[in-house]
Parts: structure tokens; C-alpha cells; sequence
């Protein structure tokens, strides 16, 4: 299988630059988009990106939206050397249409798929200025990056980076009573990221606790898992699977038997 | 012409690839039941990330049965529902991404015309015939005049067959899946006439099903047991197969009437055929009472082989191919469908909105 030509099976290409289609639908958005990097110079630049803040519909919306950026960039699937998936945590329909269509392009490619959570997309937009700058009022430079996405249920799923967006803490859900004693665990007031933010602040304000809001551009996380698809190294790769990141355990509920059918 | 199908709408993950001769390429099935044993039924999620997890090896592993490469393939095809919404998006979004990574053409199959079409992949049965489609999710009488074209003759106004093999099994503490248990205690009758059970809607006008009255007789007749033995247990599966056969075999002759009358024998071999296909197709006791009837009516009995007649991809490949074949093929915007009647005429039932 795979259409490569001079191509190594870890979708690096012998000489000359890669490019890599970054997915995101795990964060209240269906957003995709086209990163080159080249590693003789260096270069590295986002050819296209688009999102649209869907959270629902995004199994519909896609694939015809990699075909629209594609074509903004003037290339066709053959040109995608990797791919890059964010994993969750998120709404569970939404983290697997973006995985299961990852899945399914790497195969049908034989070209490599790197899978990044949702939280160090957010935080790797954030540190490497992906979707616009990060200018927060009020931003002061050691303040612990707070990445927050919405699970669709009472508790956020929160991750702490350093400015320079290492992780200072696992991937967590946090209910909003334990949001001031979760960022009291990070020096400085922290700076909030991600689909939640808002609703963190919110838990913040009101516990009085000193925070900025920092805005990102929706397609920050699928630009984040474009540029780090296209810059891995062959074991960076194979350190970050596309499996998912559910956090939260099944709702145990018994179908009635031939539901929906 | 080659096609590969993906199947992931309840709780088989699957993939196969057949051909316009008739042949299965592959055919790979991963039974969840383990996943779903302790839980007595599917549980969506649970399901929903089995599928994930073990689709794209599966896929592999049919296109290395084959020995074949995705560029001798020449349509991608998937179950678009009716079924879990969870598990359909997986194997919908594979699909589609493996289609458009290699410009072919995505076929969504409505998965009960997956199991419509079977007969014509197993056995080439021309259209049109009468089809009993029955499972743990359906149980209905349709006419098949073309690819997708169907007439539902009848319906279950309550439960699914298969649904009332599970419950029944249930109530006689037999465990789960009910069908093949609930048979294997049936064998072992030594008087399977000692419970008298109901054949629900018998003689009533129209082609339609019961089963939910069929279950609680069956529970009375347990709770005046009390505890049953093994030998009341096995005679009480026995008369509600009896009960179940009646029921099947009179809803059966009726539409038979009906199809013959709108369809008369016609010398392309049209018309002649009685199908049974879903899970419940499995029961061996069930399709010698069909074979009988069909032979009194005279219409040849079609029954695809057990392993297609349970969930399986190669009956969405075969589908796919049979809309493919026909220039019908899908976007790759298409949108995953919970419900899908095969007959969007049918006039909805009260129960038959989530069964058929």
C-alpha cells in the first residue's frame, strides 16, 4: 500500500520539505490545517488553515473542509506527507470524527499520523503565537499557562504549562469548587486558554482569585498539531499515537435493543 | 470491480471486500461481546470506543486476507445507520477520509438493505422477492423489488424478535445473547408441550408482529414455577419457540398473498423467493418452519449462510457495490443516520420508529 514516491515510511521525504494536514474537532470547533516545514533551512509556515466553531456536525463538515483548505493551498491529498490529530480530551463524538477520519487518511496514505491532546495543542498555539499573538492585558511573562476545555459536563478538563509550554501538571477534571485550589498550585496568576476559559475565569472571579483571558484564534489547536506533525523527529512520532484521550470512563447505559434503528 | 465495506453500527466491528462475481475477498469480524457480556446488552459508548480502537487494523488485516492493495479497490463503502450514532460515525469517517486520501468513491449503505441484499451476494436472487428481515432490532416483512427499492408489508408493533429471545432468555436466567442459548435449551426438551404460550397476532389482517405479550406469559408461567428446573426451563424454551414459529409463519403466509399478488413468478426468476435474513436467521429451528412454508407456497427458501446473517461488512461491500454498480454513491458531507427505514413510505408505528 501507500502512494509514496521517495518517501520514507515515516512520511519524512528524503530531501525537501514536509507537509503535514493538522485536524482538530475535539474542542467545540472543526478546524484543519496546512503546515511546511523545511528542515534544510529551517523554514517553517502554516500554508492554510480554516476552522468553523461547530460543536456539532462536524462529521459532515470534515473531510469537504480538508478539501477547502487543500485547495486554498493549492495542493491535493498526495501532497500530505503526515498528519496530525488532536486526541481529546473533549466531547466524545467530536474527538473520535476527528480521530476515526485521521486514522482513516493515514492508512489509506501509509503516512504518518502523530496524535497531540487537545491541551498542548492549545498551549503549543499559545507559546509559538499559533492563531494570532498571545497579548492577554495584563500578561506578565512567568505566569503559568492554564489550558481549559469543556467536557459538556459540571467539571472542566484542565492542564497547567509553563510559559515556554512544558506541562507542570497531567490532564485533569476538575470541578469548578476545586478550580481556585487547582490554580493556587501554580506560582503567579495564571494565564487561561482553551474552549473553557471563560467559564474558568468565571469560577475564578468569583473566588476572587487574580487571572488573565488569553484569546487564541479557533484554528490554533489544528495549526499546533500541524507544525509539531510536520517538525517530528521518527521517534517523537512514534511517541504520540493517535489513540484517544477520554479522561471520563463510559456512561454505562444499555442500549434498548435495536435503538435508532 | 472490487469493494471494501466497513461495518461498525452496534457491537461487531467489521470489514470485508467482495467483487462483482459474487466473491468475498475477505471478510474480518470482531465480535464486542466480551466488552458487553457484563453489562446483559450494547452499551453505546462502551461500543463507540471498541470500534475506534480496532477499525483501521482490521481494515489492514482484510486488505492483507485479499491480497490486495487500496489502489486495486475501486469504492469505499460503510454502514451510515441506521444504528449507534457513536459507532456509525467511526466507521462513516474512515471511510469517507480513506476515500478522499485515494479519490475513490464512498458508498453510506443503509445497513438493513446490507442485510436485504444478502441472498443476492450468497445465492443471486433476482428481484423481486419477499424478505423476512429479522433480528435484535428489527422484525419486518418487506418486498424487495430493486436496490433501493423497498415496500414494508409488515412490522413489530413492540418488540424485535431477537429482543424477545434476549428478554426471554433472561427471564429463564439463561444469560446473554439470548438466541443461541435459548435454542440450545430447547433441544433439550423432553415435553414441549407442557406450557401452552400465545402466538401473538395470529390471524389478525394485516402483516404486522407482537412480541412483548409473548414475554410475559412466559414470565407468568416462571413465577408460578417459582424456581424452575432445568427440564422446566428447557420445555419452556421449546414452547416459546413453538409460539414464536406459529407467530412468524402466519404473519409470513400472509404477506406471501400479498407479494404474490402484486408480484406473479415472472420467467427472470423474479417473485420466487422467500429470504430470511438478520440474526434470528441463525436459529435452525426457525428456518426449517420458514423452509416448509416457502415449499407449501411454492417459493424457493433463501437463507445466507449463519455468518451472514449476524452483523457483517461483506453484506455492506455487497451493497455498496450494488448501489456503486448503479452510479449511486455518497458525499463526503454525508451525515451519519441513526434512523433510516428501508420503505420511507411506510406509515410510522408507535414502536416501529426506532425498530424498523
Amino acid at each position: 500500500m501507500g502512494q509514496s514516491s521517495g518517501q520514507s515510511s515515516t512520511g519524512a521525504p528524503a530531501d525537501g520539505p514536509t507537509i503535514a494536514l493538522g485536524i482538530d474537532t475535539a474542542t467545540s470547533v472543526c478546524a484543519v490545517a496546512l503546515w511546511r516545514f523545511d528542515p534544510a533551512t529551517g523554514h517553517s509556515e502554516a500554508l492554510a488553515a480554516r476552522a468553523e466553531p461547530l460543536s456539532r456536525g462536524q462529521a459532515e463538515r470534515l473531510l469537504p473542509l480538508v478539501g477547502e483548505v487543500l485547495a486554498q493551498a493549492g495542493l491535493d491529498y498526495a501532497a500530505i506527507d503526515r498528519h496530525g490529530v488532536t486526541i481529546g480530551p473533549g466531547a466524545f463524538t467530536g474527538l473520535r470524527v476527528g480521530l476515526a477520519a485521521a486514522r482513516g487518511l493515514a492508512l489509506a496514505s501509509g503516512r504518518p499520523l502523530m496524535g497531540i491532546t487537545g491541551l498542548e495543542a492549545f498551549a503549543h498555539a499559545a507559546v509559538h503565537g499559533l492563531g494570532g499573538p498571545l497579548v492577554p492585558a495584563g500578561w506578565s511573562a512567568p505566569a503559568p499557562l492554564l489550558v481549559a476545555i469543556d467536557s459538556r459536563r459540571e467539571d472542566f478538563y484542565l492542564q497547567a504549562f509553563d510559559p515556554a509550554g512544558r506541562a507542570l501538571s497531567p490532564p485533569e477534571a476538575v470541578l469548578p469548587a476545586d478550580v481556585p485550589a487547582f490554580a493556587a498550585r501554580f506560582a503567579g496568576p495564571p494565564v487561561l486558554l482553551g474552549d473553557a476559559a471563560p467559564a474558568v475565569a468565571a469560577v475564578l472571579a468569583a473566588a476572587g482569585c487574580d487571572h488573565t483571558v488569553a484569546a487564541l484564534a479557533p484554528e490554533g489547536p489544528a495549526l499546533a498539531v500541524a507544525r509539531l506533525a510536520a517538525m517530528a523527529t521518527p521517534a517523537m512520532l512514534a511517541a504520540h499515537p493517535a489513540n484517544p484521550l477520554y479522561i471520563r470512563a463510559p456512561d454505562v447505559t444499555v442500549a434498548p435493543p435495536g435503538a435508532g434503528r | 470491480m472490487i469493494v471494501l465495506g466497513i461495518e461498525t453500527s452496534c457491537d461487531e466491528t467489521a470489514c470485508a471486500i467482495v467483487d462483482d462475481t459474487r466473491a468475498i475477498r475477505a471478510n474480518v469480524v470482531l465480535s464486542q461481546l466480551d466488552e458487553h457480556r457484563p453489562y446483559g446488552g450494547v452499551v453505546p459508548e462502551v461500543a463507540a470506543r471498541a470500534h475506534l480502537h480496532y477499525l483501521d487494523g482490521l481494515i489492514r488485516q482484510a486488505l492483507e486476507e485479499a491480497h490486495l492493495d487500496l489502489g486495486q479497490v475501486d469504492a469505499i463503502a460503510a454502514t451510515g445507520g441506521p444504528g449507534l450514532i457513536g459507532g456509525v460515525i467511526v466507521g462513516v469517517m474512515t471511510a469517507k477520509a480513506m476515500a478522499a486520501a485515494r479519490g475513490l468513491p464512498f458508498v453510506a449503505v443503509n445497513h438493513l438493505e446490507g442485510h436485504a441484499l444478502t441472498a443476492r451476494l450468497t445465492n443471486d436472487v433476482p428481484f423481486p422477492y419477499l424478505l423476512l428481515l429479522v433480528s435484535g432490532g428489527h422484525c419486518q416483512l418487506l418486498e424487495v423489488e430493486g436496490v433501493g427499492q423497498y415496500r414494508r408489508l409488515g412490522t413489530t408493533i413492540d418488540d424485535a424478535v431477537g429482543e424477545a429471545f434476549d428478554k426471554t432468555a433472561k427471564l429463564l436466567g439463561l444469560g446473554y445473547p439470548g438466541g443461541p442459548l435459548l435454542e440450545k435449551a430447547a433441544q433439550k426438551a423432553t415435553n414441549p408441550g407442557r406450557f401452552e404460550l400465545p402466538a401473538p397476532m395470529k390471524g389478525r389482517p394485516d402483516c404486522d408482529f407482537s412480541f412483548s405479550g409473548l414475554k410475559t406469559a412466559v414470565r407468568r408461567h416462571v413465577e408460578q414455577l417459582g424456581t424452575p428446573t432445568e427440564a422446566d426451563v428447557a420445555d419452556l424454551a421449546a414452547a416459546f419457540h413453538h409460539a414464536v414459529g406459529q407467530s412468524l409463519l402466519d404473519r409470513c403466509d400472509r404477506a406471501i398473498k400479498a407479494f404474490k399478488s402484486r408480484h406473479p413468478a415472472n420467467e427472470h426468476g423474479g417473485g420466487r423467493h422467500l429470504v430470511v435474513a438478520g440474526g434470528v436467521a441463525a436459529n435452525t429451528y426457525l428456518r426449517e418452519q420458514l423452509a416448509k412454508l416457502a415449499a407449501k407456497r411454492g417459493l424457493t427458501f433463501t437463507a445466507p449462510p449463519l455468518a451472514l446473517c449476524t452483523d457483517n461488512a461483506a453484506m455492506i461491500a455487497w451493497a455498496g457495490l450494488e448501489r456503486f454498480r448503479l452510479g449511486q454513491t455518497d458525499g463526503l458531507d454525508f451525515a451519519p443516520r441513526p434512523r433510516w427505514p428501508l420503505d420511507p413510505n411506510a406509515k410510522p408505528m408507535k414502536f416501529a420508529g426506532v425498530k424498523a
